[in-house]
C-alpha cells in the first residue's frame, strides 16, 4: 500500500464547522483532504479526482447522505463510503447497508483516534477494492487477448486443414507413383536376362496409350553394339553395324533417330523418343520409344521414364555383367571339360574343390582319391603334399585300377594366405606309353642281350669247339683205362656242358623274335632244366629244392615261358637277403599244370600285392629292376591261357604259382 | 686226301688236323682268309674247311674269289647257326654246312671222306 498521503479523502457536510475541524485534524496528519458543503460540487470533485474515501453527512439540504452514497456507489464504486451521522435510526442503517453499501458509520461527535483508525481501514479497503478491480480488469483484458489468439488460431487451423486436405491427395498420388517405382525396381532386381527386361519394360510403359514396344540398343563390354526389339510378343536380338547418336540427351522426335531406326528396320519411324541410359564405364546404351503421344503426354511420359532410367541402367549393367561372368565361367568349364585328361583342384586335405568331367562325371565323394581310385586313403606317390609344402609344381606317378597316371601338381593360392592352399592336379594316363616303352625297353634289353649272347657264343664256341674236338682226338689216340684217358673224358664232358649252356643262352636271348614264334608242345620240366644253368649265378648263395612231376606238358612259346621262369627264380633269389631256399615244383591236376617258385624271403605286404603286376611297379633299387618282370610275365602267361597266382606272408616268404593248360588234356578253350 | 683247314682259331685247326692226320690224310692249315686263298691255290686240296668269320677275309668272300675245280669239296663252319647260312651254302656252292661247336669230330672226318670219295 502506498503512504497515506497519496490517498485523497473527500468530506461532504453542510456544516462548515465540522468540515474545518476535519480539515484541521487531517492536515495535522498530513493526509490530503477535500471538503465541500455541496453535493453537486462533491460529484464534480469525484469526477475529476481520484478519491479513495468519501465521507458524507446524513442530513444535508440537497439530499440525504444515504442517497448520495448510493448514487456514488453506482458511479464511483471504488470509493470507500463512510456515513457521518448524529444518531442512528434503524431505517437509515438498513438503507445505508443495503443500498449504499457503506463501509462504516461515524457518529457525531467523533473520537479522533477512532476516526483515524476508520479512515486508515477505509483506505485499506479502497486499496483492496482497487487492486481487485485492477486484477479483474487485467484478467478481463487477458481473456480478451486470449480470445483473440484463439480465434486467430482457429482460423489458422482451418486454413491449414484445408491445405492439408488438398496436399493429401497429391501425396497419395506421389506415394502410389513411388510404390510403382519401387515395384519396378524390385522386378528389375530379379531379372535374369535382357529379354525379360524388354518384356518388363514394355509392361511398364503400357499405361501410356499410344506408346509402342521399346527398342533397346546397347554396347557390350567388348565394345560390340547389339539391339533388342519385339516382333509381336517375341524378343529378337541382333547385331548393329552402325552406332546411334550417343550424345547422352533425351531427344524427342529427332530426325537423326528417325533416320537411324528407319535404316535399321527398313520401315518408316515418325515420332520417336530417344532415352539414353546411364551405364557404367559410359557404355552407350539407348531406349527408343516409338509413339503417337500428345505434347502433354510426352512430358508426362518423359517424367515417368526419367525416374526409371537409373534403376534400368543399373539392372542392364548387372544382367550384362552376369552374362559376361556366366560366359567366362562357361568358357573355363568348357575348357576344362574339353581336356580329355582328368583335372582336379584339391586342398591339402585332398578334398575336391572342382574337377572336370573326365575326373568325375558323377560326384560321389569328397576326396580325390576316392573319386578317382575308390581308395580310402591317398594314392601311393601322390605329389599333392610335396607341392603344397614346397609351393613348387611336382610330378609323380600313381597307379589307379591297372592304369598309370603321371600326376602334375601345380600349387595355387585361393585365398589371401601366403602359402599355397590348393593344387591343380593334372592326370596324364601314361599306361599305354609306359607299356609300350616297357616293351621297347624289354625288347631293347633282350635285343642287346641277344646280340651280346650271340657274339659271346661265337667267341666261346670257337675255342670250345677246339677244346672238345681236340679232347676227342686225344681220347681216340689214348688206350682205355689210363689216367690221361679219364682226364680227357672230364675235359670233353666239361666242354660239352659249356656248349649246352651257350646253346640255352642263345635260345633264351632269341625271344625278341618270339612274336613270330610258333606254339609248341613242351615239357615244363625240360624248360626248367634248360633254364636252371642260366640261373646258377643268381642262386649261388641259396639252396634249391627241385621237385618235378612226370608228364607236365604245355603248349607254349618255349623261350617266353623260359623267360617267365627265369624272372620268377631271379625275383625269389632277390627276395632273400640272407641265404635261403628256392623251391621249384611242377605238378599237374587234370586240365591244369602248375609251376611254382617259392622263397623264404621277406614276403610282400598285403596292400602291395595288387600292385606287383602293374608295369614299372618295383621295390628294387634304380638299375636293379625295371618293374617290368612280373607284368611281362603275367601278360605272357595270360597269352598262354594261364594265370599267375601269388601267395605271400611277410617275413615268411612268397610263392608264385604259374597255372597253365595241360597239353595232354583236351580243354574246352583249346 | 689233301685237306685244307682255314680258321683263325688255333684249337679248331689243331683238332681237325690231328683228327685227319690220325686217319692218314695230308693236312694244310691257314690262319686267315688271305692265307687260306694262297694255300688253296698252292696245294690244290681235295677238301677245304672254311670258317665264316675270320680276320682280313671272311669265308664267303674267300669262296667268291677262289676259282676252284669241281673235284674240290668245301665245308663251311660257323659258330652262328641259322637259316642265313643254309642259304649261303647253296649260293656259294658249299657242299656242307657244319655248325660249331662240333658234336663229334670223328663223324666230321667220316663225312669229309664220304664227300671226297
Amino acid at each position: 500500500m502506498k503512504p497515506m498521503s497519496q490517498y485523497k479523502i473527500l468530506w461532504v457536510d453542510d456544516d462548515e464547522k465540522i468540515l474545518s475541524s476535519a480539515e484541521r485534524l487531517f492536515r495535522f496528519k498530513n493526509w490530503p483532504i477535500l471538503t465541500t458543503t455541496s453535493v453537486t460540487q462533491a460529484k464534480e470533485i469525484l469526477a475529476n479526482n481520484e478519491i479513495a474515501v468519501l465521507i458524507s453527512d446524513q442530513r444535508m439540504p440537497e439530499m440525504s447522505g444515504v442517497d448520495f452514497l448510493s448514487l456514488c456507489r453506482e458511479n464511483f464504486p471504488d470509493v470507500t463510503r463512510i456515513l457521518l451521522t448524529g444518531f442512528l435510526e434503524e431505517s437509515v442503517v438498513e438503507d445505508s447497508v443495503n443500498r449504499a453499501k457503506i463501509f462504516r458509520f461515524i457518529t457525531k461527535p467523533w473520537i479522533e483516534a477512532e476516526l483515524e483508525l476508520d479512515i486508515v481501514k477505509a483506505i485499506e479497503y479502497h486499496e483492496e477494492k482497487t487492486h481487485q478491480r485492477r486484477m479483474i480488469k487485467e484478467v478481463a483484458e487477458k481473456n480478451r487477448h486470449l480470445e483473440t489468439l484463439t480465434t486467430d488460431l482457429e482460423n489458422l487451423v482451418a486454413e491449414r486443414t484445408e491445405h492439408i486436405e488438398a496436399s493429401k491427395n497429391q501425396v497419395e498420388v506421389n506415394l502410389s507413383n513411388v510404390r510403382k517405382l519401387v515395384l519396378f525396381i524390385k522386378e528389375l532386381a530379379t531379372l535374369r536376362g535382357l529379354d525379360e527386361l524388354m518384356v518388363l519394360l514394355r509392361k511398364e510403359i503400357k499405361k501410356f496409350h499410344g506408346v509402342q514396344a521399346p527398342v533397346f540398343a546397347y554396347t557390350t563390354h567388348d565394345g560390340r553394339k547389339r539391339i533388342l526389339y519385339f516382333r509381336r510378343s517375341e524378343v529378337i536380338e541382333g547385331k548393329l553395324q552402325e552406332s546411334w547418336d550417343d550424345s547422352g540427351r533425351i531427344r524427342i522426335n529427332s530426325v537423326g533417330d528417325q533416320k537411324y531406326l528407319t535404316q535399321q528396320f527398313s520401315r518408316p519411324f515418325s515420332k520417336v523418343i530417344a532415352i539414353p541410359l546411364q551405364r557404367k564405364e559410359s557404355l552407350p546404351s539407348i531406349l527408343f520409344i516409338e509413339n503417337n503421344l500428345s505434347e502433354k503426354e510426352v512430358s508426362e511420359f518423359i517424367e515417368y521414364i526419367s525416374q526409371r532410367i537409373q534403376p534400368l541402367s543399373i539392372a542392364i549393367d548387372r544382367v550384362l555383367l552376369e552374362y559376361q561372368a556366366t560366359f567366362v565361367s562357361y568358357q573355363w568349364e568348357s575348357t576344362f571339360d574339353g581336356i580329355k585328361n582328368p583335372i582336379a583342384i584339391v586342398d591339402e586335405e585332398y578334398n575336391l574343390l572342382r574337377s572336370n568331367k573326365v575326373f568325375s562325371n558323377h560326384r560321389q565323394a569328397q576326396n580325390c582319391y576316392y573319386q578317382l581310385a575308390k581308395r580310402g586313403e591317398k594314392c601311393l606317390g601322390c605329389p599333392v603334399e610335396k607341392s603344397i609344402e614346397s609351393g613348387q609344381p611336382s610330378v609323380s606317378k600313381i597307379h589307379v585300377e591297372g592304369k598309370i597316371y603321371n600326376v602334375y601338381s601345380y600349387p595355387i593360392r585361393l585365398d589371401d594366405q601366403m602359402n599355397a592352399t590348393h593344387v591343380i592336379n593334372y592326370y596324364r594316363d601314361i599306361t599305354n606309353e609306359r607299356n609300350l616303352y616297357g616293351r621297347v625297353v624289354q625288347n631293347e634289353k633282350l635285343g642287346a642281350i641277344g646280340l651280346l649272347a650271340g657274339n659271346i657264343a661265337h667267341e666261346l664256341n670257337n675255342p670250345l669247339t677246339g677244346i672238345r674236338s681236340l679232347s676227342q682226338v686225344l681220347l681216340s689216340e689214348q688206350p682205355e683205362g689210363e689216367q690221361l684217358t679219364e682226364d680227357l673224358k672230364e675235359v670233353e664232358k666239361a666242354s660239352k656242358r659249356c656248349q649246352d649252356i651257350i646253346e640255352n643262352l642263345l635260345d633264351f636271348s632269341s625271344s625278341d623274335e618270339s612274336e613270330q614264334e610258333e606254339f609248341s608242345q613242351a615239357s615244363i620240366n625240360d624248360i626248367v632244366n634248360n633254364t636252371l644253368p642260366l640261373l646258377k649265378t643268381a642262386m649261388r648263395y641259396h639252396r634249391s629244392e627241385i621237385e618235378l612231376s612226370e608228364g607236365v606238358e604245355v603248349k607254349v612259346k618255349v623261350p617266353l615261358l623260359q623267360q617267365v621262369f627265369f624272372n620268377l627264380v631271379n625275383n625269389a633269389c632277390q627276395a632273400m637277403k640272407e641265404a635261403g631256399t628256392v623251391r621249384i615244383e611242377t605238378t599237374s591236376e587234370k586240365e591244369w599244370v602248375y609251376l611254382s617258385v617259392s622263397d623264404d624271403g621277406v614276403g610282400i605286404p598285403e596292400e602291395m600285392l595288387t600292385n606287383i603286376f602293374e608295369p614299372f611297379f618295383t621295390t628294387k633299387k634304380e638299375g636293379e629292376g625295371t618293374g617290368l618282370g612280373l607284368s611281362m610275365s603275367q601278360s605272357i602267361i595270360e597269352s598262354f591261357g594261364g594265370k599267375i597266382h601269388v601267395h605271400s606272408t611277410v617275413g615268411k616268404g612268397t610263392t608264385f604259382k604259374v597255372q597253365l593248360p595241360n597239353a595232354n588234356e583236351v580243354t574246352p578253350e583249346r | 686226301m689233301k685237306v685244307l683247314i682255314i680258321d683263325d682259331e688255333a684249337l679248331v685247326r689243331r683238332s681237325l688236323a690231328r683228327a685227319f692226320k690220325s686217319k692218314g690224310h695230308e693236312v694244310v692249315e691257314a690262319v686267315d682268309g688271305e692265307q687260306g686263298l694262297a694255300k688253296w691255290l698252292e696245294v690244290n686240296p681235295d677238301i677245304v674247311f672254311v670258317d665264316v668269320l675270320m680276320p682280313k677275309m671272311t669265308g664267303p668272300q674267300l669262296l667268291k674269289k677262289v676259282n676252284r675245280s669241281h673235284s674240290c669239296r668245301v665245308i663251311l663252319m660257323s659258330a652262328y647257326s641259322g637259316e642265313d647260312h643254309l642259304e649261303t651254302t647253296d649260293s656259294l656252292g658249299v657242299d656242307e654246312f657244319i655248325p660249331k661247336p662240333f658234336q663229334d669230330i670223328f663223324s666230321l672226318v667220316s663225312k669229309a671222306e664220304e664227300l671226297v670219295r
